[in-house]
């Protein structure tokens, strides 16, 4: 879906869409993996966020890795909320 | 002296400005500079170890996992009010243990009878009223962690056995009667010897020693309320792998039961929003879930300390008005009479759920004779209080996790209680949803809590059965005392955990040289309306003018729940913390922390007279 989405930017669309092209920061874009600029839907992010809580939270790091695993999924779920919150 | 007020939202501020995060905050800089100067509280207890305990009473949270080529899989271990179970993921699919009696649920109970005492695990009343002779011991999780001020406490008075308060925040005296004489015990006691049991029977039936395990608990436990269950744990032998809220176990048997439907072409792999009332006989929890790919992401809990015990009170002092004067007295007379009374009492709620009215008829024993018809309508106007709390909770969910009835695709009403007919309406009326019929109402909770077990072992199963997740939320706000005397959030209520999160602070005194730092967990907008969590100060402040200094207090909870608090100091103009960093793991209080949130108050209340500065 991210890549029908970045197709989807070029054509001139109504005015409420434009703003959700500037919606959100690149850093918790990045964070989440999805792309820097371009349209966001609450889906992607919801879908992207589980993704990165699958390979990031300490349940899924047994041992040593997991405080690192840890601070990577605080990240996650910060630029989640925040995401959200720019959605909302 | 050890003043505070807040200057601004982290929170808010790093959703605006781009790019700035929780890593790049103005904490982590400093931490950067300064290795934390860290303190461990050990809280040291002491307590006469008895006998049968086989582990000594330690820290065991945040110790290294054994590094073995086959993780041991934690088992999972639901500890009701009434009734306890044990499951484990058996390699393919979730089992419940069975005790030597071929139950799946046994009783929570501990018999102070003989020199070594028994647990409803292995033992075998001879009657149920055996149970309610006044050696029998139950109800330690409406008990456990709580002062004698507490009213939880209060309304435990009318149990057969002894517990007595002195209402000055101290622990309850708790006591069972062992010929005739009251023989002393505390709720971690009682639970540590019915979890050796419990240790026992898995370890017979796995063939392999125990040690971790994934227990459920109520929402509403405050995280002092944890460390009680984590030291019965501990003196079980037991290592606390997880902690989970109830109803968040069920949710991840729900997330288990979608992922089966898609392998079986069957479902969707939208994401579905559900509902879990959970209730038992000594809580009722709520929780929202948005459930897709196996990962159940708690949206919203809430809790309170009301269940079938409450049901149990309300009828039994309806039935018998003259009950608390009855029975002020305990000798052995009055303990059978009550005994005989609840026994009575619990079979006829149980037989309302089935039927219109039924027949009681109890001869007390004290000349005193309860023979009468009861139909459900009573019951319901009886208890009308609980319903109405139950309502609250669950309106009070779906709010904060910002989601209509009509978002809802599934609705779960299990434990104890979930057959009550006035419950299963007023979940399905609010929720405007039929109940979800996949799951044994007083099996779920243990179900998932052995799923949480296999995952957080890191067990992976062949064909995708484990590929699950639980993003847990925390049940409560965690903040500090500042602005006076309000309590101020630092974690807010309903946080995705593990996380960090952090505020800033000032002083409100010219040349202030010293702060103290004050750790509530609650709701309650008064600070010492809400549970104490600990205290420290941060001392050697460099004078300076009053709302100068910036005292950063972070907030941070890992992966095992464990919550840590730092504060840091730093001067305008100044990135280097003028002292070094306090990093402090809570709770710190023990049992007196009824007087301590008094005493603290007493002595530096006056002094905290702040207003709140919005940073801009």
């Amino acid at each position: 879906t991210n890549q029908r989405t970045a197709e989807q930017e070029i054509p001139s669309e109504s005015e409420s869409e434009d703003e959700s092209y500037a919606v959100g920061s690149c850093s918790d874009r990045a964070i989440l993996g999805l792309p820097p600029t371009g349209r966001l839907k609450l889906e992607d992010v919801k879908k992207a966020f589980r993704l990165s809580a699958l390979k990031w939270h300490p349940d899924k790091h047994q041992g040593p890795s997991q405080a690192m695993a840890a601070e990577k999924f605080k990240t996650c779920a910060a630029a989640y909320k925040s995401l959200c919150h720019a959605l909302g | 002296m050890s003043s505070l007020f807040l200057i601004g939202d982290s929170d808010k501020k790093s959703s605006k400005s781009d790019g700035s995060n929780i890593q790049n905050s103005t904490f982590s800089k400093l931490l950067n500079f300064a290795p934390p100067f860290c303190i461990s509280f050990h809280q040291f207890e002491v307590m006469a170890e008895p006998a049968y305990t086989v582990a000594s009473d330690s820290e065991t949270t945040g110790e290294e996992k054994s590094s073995s080529a086959f993780p041991e899989i934690a088992i999972g271990i639901d500890i009701g009010t009434s009734q306890c179970s044990v499951a484990i993921w058996n390699g393919s699919q979730v089992e419940l243990l069975r005790n030597t009696r071929n139950q799946k649920l046994m009783r929570s109970y501990v018999t102070f009878k003989d020199e070594i005492p028994s647990g409803g695990v292995s033992y075998q009343l001879s009657h149920e009223h055996e149970m309610l002779s006044g050696a029998a011991i139950f109800n330690m999780k409406r008990l456990i962690g709580r002062v004698d001020t507490d009213p939880v406490v209060h309304a435990s008075k009318s149990l057969p056995f002894l517990v007595q308060t002195l209402d000055i925040g101290v622990r309850p005296f708790i006591a069972a009667l062992v010929n005739n004489i009251w023989r002393s015990t505390t709720p971690e006691e009682v639970l540590a010897i019915y979890l050796v049991e419990l240790r026992v029977m898995a370890e017979s039936r796995l063939k392999r020693p125990i040690r971790n395990v994934v227990l459920s608990i109520p929402v509403s436990f405050s995280r002092f309320q944890l460390t009680r269950i984590e030291r019965a744990c501990a003196m079980a032998g037991l290592h606390v792998l997880r902690l989970m809220p109830e109803p968040t176990a069920v949710a991840l048997l729900y997330a288990q039961q979608q992922q089966q439907l898609i392998h079986d072409n069957m479902g969707s792999g939208s994401e579905k929003i559900a509902l879990i009332f959970n209730m038992g006989a000594g809580y009722c929890d709520v929780a929202v879930t948005a459930t897709a790919g196996g990962v159940s992401h708690i949206k919203a809990l809430t809790g309170s300390t009301i269940g079938g015990e409450d049901f149990l009170q309300n009828m039994m002092r309806h039935l018998l008005p003259d009950y608390d004067n009855l029975f002020s007295s305990r000798g052995v007379n009055e303990i059978k009479s009550m005994g005989l009374l609840r026994v009575a009492t619990q079979d006829a709620i149980h037989k309302l759920s089935f039927e219109e009215s039924v027949q009681i008829d109890v001869d007390l024993g004290n000349g005193s004779r309860i023979c009468r018809k009861v139909n459900r309508e009573e019951f319901e106007e009886v208890n009308q209080k609980i319903f109405e709390k139950c309502e609250s909770l669950v309106i009070q969910c779906l709010l904060d996790a910002k989601v209509q009835a009509d978002d809802l695709t599934d609705v779960m009403v299990v434990g104890g209680c979930s057959y009550i007919p006035k419950l299963r309406n007023l979940v399905k009326s609010i929720c405007k949803r039929e109940l979800y019929k996949g799951m044994n109402p007083f099996e779920a909770a243990v179900s998932g809590t052995a799923l949480e077990g296999a995952v957080a072992s890191g067990i992976s199963d062949p064909f995708g059965n484990l590929d699950l997740l639980t993003i847990q939320a925390t049940p409560l706000g965690i903040g500090i005392r500042a602005n006076g005397n309000s309590f101020v959030p630092i974690i807010p209520r309903n946080t995705t955990m593990p996380a960090r999160k952090e505020l800033v602070f000032t002083t409100v005194r010219d040349n202030q040289t010293e702060v103290l730092i004050v750790v509530y967990e609650g709701e309650a907008l008064k600070a010492e309306e809400n549970h104490l969590l600990g205290y420290f100060k941060i001392t050697g402040l460099p004078p300076a003018p009053k709302g100068v200094p910036e005292i950063n207090v972070c907030m941070d909870i890992d992966a095992s729940n464990v919550l840590r608090v730092l504060a840091g100091v730093v001067l305008p103009g100044s990135q280097q913390p003028v002292v070094p960093v306090m990093e402090v793991r809570m709770p710190t209080v023990d049992d007196g922390h009824g007087w301590c949130a008094e005493a603290l108050h007493r002595a530096y209340g006056s002094n905290l007279d702040l207003v709140t500065v919005q940073k801009k």
